[in-house]
């Protein structure tokens, strides 16, 4: 687990593509290789297949190859990130690579809880601000981007671009440095109680 | 107050809320071999028990090779991974329906012939795909490996509220379209993320008409349409389904159990935030072009220009879509030669699947350069299908006939289609790489799939169906 998180600043790496799925982040061939190899080396294989060729040679095309985006920590991504397979892999894989936030129109479900979970910001922004941001990044220069999580604001080069939103106890979570464990521990008589009302009615709910 | 079918299970279900948040208890708790690791070493770290083993499943269906005579050992790939999973289960006392288990299959698959989701439960599964079993009137969705150990832990979880979305198909289906066609006709038409962040009800005339196995198709399909959760108001039909199955309750305890079920139906008023609907008539046999399930068009349609997408973003999916499936713009799908043909997965790979693929291949040859093989859903619909001699039918066209597990649906055993190979596919997702590297993939119905194995190209499998009669 990682420690608070408050504000974020660095290079926003543009991958404007829609429903980026969790194949495309962490695709079966080379996670069953390195399987067994530990989330330290799900860097390796981050979009894989965009990265490399059949041959393994870096594709000089894809943004992350290119040496000002070889970094991170923000990625900026289309509409519908993260959809498909629940593979937390996905998210392990982009926080092991140095992404800390996923700035998005919109995240697909599954991906979004995960991202909460592992302390990887997703963040959702509207389409004018997205605009606003894409039309930021294609200065020469990479511009650098700060996100404040408790304002919930993007700035620019310092410059106040708009702001994101994320659910309030995954934002929480994050920002706080902890996960759900500890809460839900508080409440485990509200769950054996509802459990219990739930299977006197319906006796079959019941293992 | 008026509530939907949704609400009548996630309310009482809820055992505490949080801003938007709800803790949710869960009545099951499914695992499978390639997502549930991670879990168990979390609750290691955490020095966390499974808080209810008689309310969890584990299957082995994932990573494990499909070749007739193959073991947990067969792959060695993923080998290590198989017994690692059998050992942490078995040490925690979760039952665990493992290969040579006559009950193996695909968990979603498995989950239902056992009668272990039952109408009016939450259910959860480390598989996106779990929502299949909302046709049983359940609320059943796939979750992170985090998730996992907090559901084994505490045997519930912190989830957003969703919006409540009804989806409505009225009419009568053509014949050869299937549930398969309506679940591709709906994400193409309201998009892959048009049900994102709602629980989705499908409701309507064809709906009810659907065989349950085909609700399960559909349900299936829910997470394409980016809704973790899909379901079928349950009926007649799934109590008859459900009735003798091994944890079905039994005698009066069933009777009793149906009383409660029938009141699972959303009430006449109740209110949902957004209402799509569609036309049967309006639904032909689909298949799917590009590399999202929303890339479908008709079989009798034309590859999309990237010219005609709604917006920029669009057009450079469209663009790279193209190139990946390595079609033209324009032109019509069918006749697209194609080398593997799949029928298997969590989508389509049930009893009555086989049965229409059967129907179709019956008395005909596959084509000389295509592979085609038949992954049933389970071990138990294998033994059926073996029983009807379906098998028989198959083999002597050319299909290969598999053991049960997911095989080339994500490939994450050893089945692959293989580097620039085309396969016509049953399973839910045509993802750039997602039946190996390399492979592309068009999604369609168990009879499409059979008619382009037959003819080796994208077919209409209704024109293949008249000349045989
Ligand atoms: S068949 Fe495919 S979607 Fe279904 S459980 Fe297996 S991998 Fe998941």
């Amino acid at each position: 687990m990682t420690g608070k998180l408050t504000g974020l600043e660095g290079v926003a790496v543009p991958l404007l593509w829609d429903n980026v799925d969790t194949d495309a982040l962490v695709p079966a061939a080379p996670h069953k290789r390195i399987n067994g190899g530990g989330r330290d080396r799900l860097r390796e294989i981050l979009f894989h297949e965009f990265r490399f060729d059949a041959a393994g040679q870096l594709k000089p095309d894809f943004v992350l190859n290119e040496v000002q985006f070889a970094q991170g920590p923000i990625l900026l991504a289309g509409e519908n990130f993260g959809c498909g397979s629940s593979r937390e892999v996905a998210v392990w894989a982009l926080l092991d690579y140095g992404f800390r936030a996923v700035i998005a129109r919109s995240f697909a479900e599954i991906f979004e809880q995960s991202a909460y979970k592992n302390h990887l910001l997703p963040a959702t922004v509207d389409a004018p601000t997205h605009a606003r941001i894409v039309s930021a990044l294609s200065r020469p220069r990479p511009p650098q981007m700060s996100i404040d999580l408790l304002a919930r604001r993007i700035a620019i080069d310092d410059q106040s671009i708009g702001s994101f939103s994320a659910d309030e106890m995954g934002l929480e979570m994050i920002v706080q440095g902890v996960d759900e464990f500890a809460l839900t521990a508080q409440y485990i008589p509200d769950i054996a109680a509802t459990q219990r009302r739930l299977t006197e009615a319906c006796p079959w709910l019941a293992g | 107050m008026p509530r939907t079918l949704f609400e009548k299970i996630w309310q009482p279900h809820t055992a505490r809320t949080y801003g938007t948040r709800d803790l949710l208890t869960l009545d099951r708790v499914f695992l499978h071999d390639m997502t549930s690791l991670p879990a168990f070493e979390t609750l290691r770290e955490r020095n966390l028990a499974v808080a209810d083993v008689g309310r969890t499943l584990a299957v082995i269906d994932h990573t494990v090779a499909t070749a007739p005579g193959r073991t947990e050992e067969t792959y060695p790939v993923m080998a290590p991974t198989v017994r690692s999973f059998r050992r942490e289960v078995t040490e925690r006392g979760i039952p665990l329906i493992g290969l040579g288990d006559p009950a193996q299959g695909i968990v979603h698959v498995v989950a239902a012939e056992q009668g272990a989701v039952l109408p009016g439960m939450t259910a959860v599964c480390g598989d996106s795909h779990t929502c299949t079993n909302g046709a049983l009137g359940a609320i059943a969705f796939g979750i992170g490996s985090t998730e996992i150990a907090h559901a084994l832990a505490y045997q519930a979880l912190w989830l957003p509220r969703p919006k409540s979305l009804r989806v409505t198909v009225n009419g009568v289906l053509d014949s050869w379209v299937s549930g398969k066609d309506i679940a591709l006709a709906i994400i193409s038409r309201f998009s892959t993320d048009g049900g994102t962040g709602c629980a989705v009800e499908y409701a309507g005339s064809a709906i009810r008409a659907l065989s349950v196995e085909e609700r399960m198709t559909l349900c299936n399909l829910s997470i394409e349409f980016g809704a973790r959760v899909g379901l079928v108001a349950p009926d007649d039909a799934v109590f008859s389904y459900l009735e003798g199955r091994p944890r079905t309750p039994k005698g009066a305890a069933f009777d009793a159990a149906i009383s409660a079920w029938r009141d699972l139906a959303s009430d006449n008023e109740a209110h949902f935030d957004k209402e799509y609907s569609i036309d049967a008539r309006s639904i032909a046999p689909m298949v799917s072009w590009g590399t999202s399930p929303e890339d479908a068009i008709p079989v009798d349609g034309a590859v999309p220009d990237p010219g005609t997408a709604r917006d920029r973003s669009q057009r450079s999916r469209w663009e790279r879509a193209l190139v990946y499936a390595n079609l033209e713009a324009g032109k019509p799908i069918l006749g697209t030669p194609i080398d593997v043909a799949f029928i298997g997965s969590c989508t389509n790979a049930r009893l009555s699947d086989l049965r229409a693929a059967a129907r179709v291949v019956d008395g005909r040859k596959v084509a000389p350069a295509v592979r085609a093989l038949v992954v049933p859903g389970s071990s138990g619909v294998k033994r059926q299908a073996e029983a009807e001699g379906l098998d028989r039918i198959f083999r002597k066209a050319g299909f290969e006939w598999h053991e049960s597990a997911c095989s080339l649906c994500a490939a994450l055993g050893p089945d692959v289609v293989g580097r620039g190979k085309r396969c016509a596919s049953t399973s839910n997702r045509n993802f750039e790489n997602r039946q190996g590297p390399g492979s592309i993939t068009h999604l369609m119905s168990p009879p499409m799939v059979a008619a382009a194995a037959v003819n080796g190209a994208i077919t209409d499998v209704r024109t293949l169906a008249r000349t045989l009669a």
